[in-house]
């Protein structure tokens, strides 16, 4: 089921291709996916490529996949590991999702953080009482990390 | 032993003064037993009647600070033969003993009634008795009817079908009177905050032509197609897929449609129907949730017991299921009565704190205090012979079993340099290892139990015994685990107790219970060679008379009785 659904999902991607986002298997283990997300238009993630790892659980789809990422990134959702802290990839997860539709949701969390439910207090404390500063320190990562 | 003290005891037991000293004379005043024996042998019958402790507390010499043997209703029907009670340090007593003493009197002739058409059986209730059971058991097997049949209640009375009763149950936690109080204020608002609205309409094994699983992609056009009314198309083995892996997960109250945050919760019929291997789980499951969820239902923490514990009301302090096994309701642990939750969390912490050197002192063997050959305890009473040397000692406090009386007291050493730390350490120490001593004795309860049974099984078809006599011998085994229990957690009742008379007498009580209770499981240990059923059952009721009177002490206070 899992391997069916999968396979579905990369023809899928081959056929349709998200905009400014890509994943597939980056060895043979079709249970390993590497995918990329460009940092949005008017975000200051904005001119960056961050990396993701995603791993599929053998009960896929009907668990989520585990999906991190690689890049550094200042985020008051995304922590120090690259570990996200998003609803649907954990107690919302429905089996109807897929990874492009998963990643378009990551890259709507870098357009716009969630600052009152954070995995990095600090920056989100900075994102609600110092907004350009967060801003700056953002760009500041991408630029050093991402680019 | 000091003359004074020996007789000192004997008064305290009641003896008249007289045959008190005329009996240690003639026993060159060894020991009270002794004494007690020459009495029986002496005396007889005729020493019973003539005194009693109550008697005797006017005249001032002996304030007895309890009478020893107990006065109760179920002591009072207690056939008395007058024999003593080997080792015993109380007088068995029977009802005519107590015509002196006033609060008894009412009782007489309900007793003279009671003696003409004396039965055995009443005689077993009497005992069961001191321990009625106040909760209901629900077998593990039966659980699943029992919330079944919950369900079709709420059904019947709502106007519903059990899907939706089902929802409403689980919404309300399964509290059926909130439920209803809820339903009548109104029904509409019940019914969309369960979700409960469409709950009876679903479509499986459709034909949808057109339209393809939303998470395989398969084509829906071989009647494979199953959806609720949110039209979240899939195929069976992609619901059964999903449906395992809720139910696995222990969900079984609200498993929504696969839908992207699709708030359709999905019916019990639409799952019997799309995952009928899975049903059977799923009913396991929603049983489980009806326990949980329920403020007056506890599960029996036994190993592979399962049953559930029902009590009629939340106030009900302990439970006893039909597997043997007493919990405390608020702490969902083992019965820790006399020593309530607080106590033990503190005596929990001070064992995890203290481990390293409890551990040290409590490994499961000990030295004969003899020859100092290692030995396990593996059953049986506290009375050990060793096998090598065959020194007799009392396995709690390691002293000579003969002349052996009070060990249960710690006893504060005087004038000692030790540092207040090492005898705090010392003062735990003791109370841990006789906690520990009983709650070893505890374990082997299931082997009582096999041992009962077996005792019952080869003697059933024996003629000279009746059915109901070798039948007491379960009620005894009870009595004997109880009593084990109860012992277990005296000692961390008593660590925790201030000094004092209430101390002294708590102590005396908790002795007097405990030595009883090692005759009871002497007793029972030679029950499958020589069951001697008179014995046992006088025994027996004295532990449940004795068990009963430590549990009252504690919750009324000893003093004030």
């Amino acid at each position: 089921m899992a391997l069916k659904r999968i396979n579905k999902e990369l023809s899928d991607i081959a056929k349709d291709p998200p905009s400014s986002c890509s994943a597939g298997p980056n060895t043979d283990d079709i249970f390993h996916w590497t995918a990329t997300i460009m940092g949005p238009k008017d975000s200051p993630y904005e001119g960056g490529v961050f990396f993701l790892n995603i791993n599929f659980p053998t009960d896929y789809p009907f668990k989520p996949p585990k999906i991190s990422f690689v890049t550094k990134v200042y985020h008051p959702n995304i922590n120090g590991s690259g570990s996200i802290c998003l609803d649907i990839l954990k107690e919302q997860w429905s089996p109807a999702l897929t990874i492009p539709k998963v990643l378009l949701s990551i890259s709507a969390l870098l357009s716009d953080p969630n600052p009152d439910d954070p995995l990095v207090p600090d920056i989100a404390n900075l994102f609600k009482t110092d907004k350009s500063r967060f801003e700056s320190n953002a760009r500041e990562w991408t630029r050093k990390y991402a680019q | 032993m000091d003359k004074d003290l020996i007789l000192a005891q004997l008064l305290e037991f009641g003896y008249d003064p007289v045959v008190a000293q005329t009996a240690l004379e003639q026993t060159n005043w060894k020991d009270v037993d002794k004494a007690i024996d020459y009495i029986y042998t002496h005396f007889g019958e005729s020493m019973n009647k003539a005194t009693t402790a109550m008697e005797y507390a006017p005249q001032g010499k002996q304030t007895p600070t309890k009478p020893p043997a107990p006065i109760s209703r179920s002591n009072s029907k207690l056939k008395t033969s007058g024999k003593r009670l080997k080792g015993s340090i109380t007088i068995s007593t029977g009802s005519e003993e107590y015509n002196g003493s006033d609060d008894n009197d009412y009782e007489d002739d309900e007793d003279a009634e009671y003696y003409q058409d004396v039965d055995d059986y009443e005689f077993d209730i009497a005992v069961v008795d001191a321990f009625p059971k106040t909760n209901t058991v629900i077998q593990a097997k039966d659980i699943i009817k029992t919330a079944l049949s919950e369900i079709d209640k709420i059904a019947s009375i709502t106007e519903t079908s059990p899907s939706a009763a089902t929802l409403l149950l689980c919404h309300f936690q399964w509290n059926g009177n909130k439920l209803l109080e809820r339903y009548y204020e109104d029904p509409e608002k019940v019914v969309t905050q369960a979700g409960v609205k469409r709950i009876d309409q679903f479509f499986t094994h459709q034909n949808v032509n057109g339209e393809s699983c939303s998470i395989c992609a398969d084509d829906l056009d071989s009647s494979n197609g199953s959806y609720l009314p949110c039209k979240h198309y899939s195929c069976n083995d992609c619901w059964n897929g999903y449906l395992s892996l809720k139910v696995l997960e222990g969900g079984a109250t609200s498993i929504t449609c696969m839908g992207l945050r699709c708030p359709s919760v999905i019916p019990d019929g639409f799952i019997n129907l799309v995952a009928p291997t899975l049903y059977p789980k799923y009913l396991e499951r929603l049983a489980q949730t009806y326990v949980d969820q329920n403020p007056n239902m506890r599960w029996c923490p036994a190993p592979n017991c399962g049953n559930a514990l029902k009590a009629d009301s939340q106030t009900e302090a302990t439970a006893l299921c039909s597997c043997g096994f007493k919990i405390c309701f608020k702490c969902k642990q083992e019965s820790h009565f006399p020593a309530d939750c607080e106590k033990m969390k503190h005596w929990k912490k001070k064992c995890e704190d203290d481990s390293e050197t409890a551990n040290w002192i409590s490994t499961n063997t000990q030295d004969c205090p003899k020859c100092h050959s290692a030995i396990e305890k593996n059953g049986g009473c506290m009375h050990m012979t060793c096998k090598k040397c065959k020194h007799e000692f009392c396995w709690i406090c390691l002293g000579n079993w003969v002349g052996h009386s009070n060990c249960n007291s710690y006893k504060k050493e005087e004038n000692s340099n030790k540092s207040e730390s090492k005898k705090q350490l010392e003062r735990y120490l003791f109370y841990f290892h006789r906690f520990n001593t009983h709650e070893q004795a505890k374990k082997f309860e299931t082997k009582l139990r096999t041992a009962a049974l077996e005792t019952i099984v080869s003697f059933q078809n024996k003629t000279d015994k009746r059915w109901i006599d070798i039948k007491f011998v379960e009620t005894s085994t009870e009595i004997l685990i109880q009593c084990r229990r109860t012992l277990k957690y005296t000692y961390v009742y008593g660590y925790f107790m201030d000094d004092g008379p209430e101390k002294n007498l708590f102590e005396y009580i908790q002795n007097d219970l405990e030595k009883t209770t090692e005759q009871l499981s002497f007793l029972l240990s030679q029950a499958h060679t020589d069951l001697k059923i008179f014995d046992l059952k006088e025994m027996t009721n004295l532990a449940s008379t004795k068990l009963k009177h430590l549990l009252e002490g504690v919750e009324d206070g000893f003093i004030n009785q």
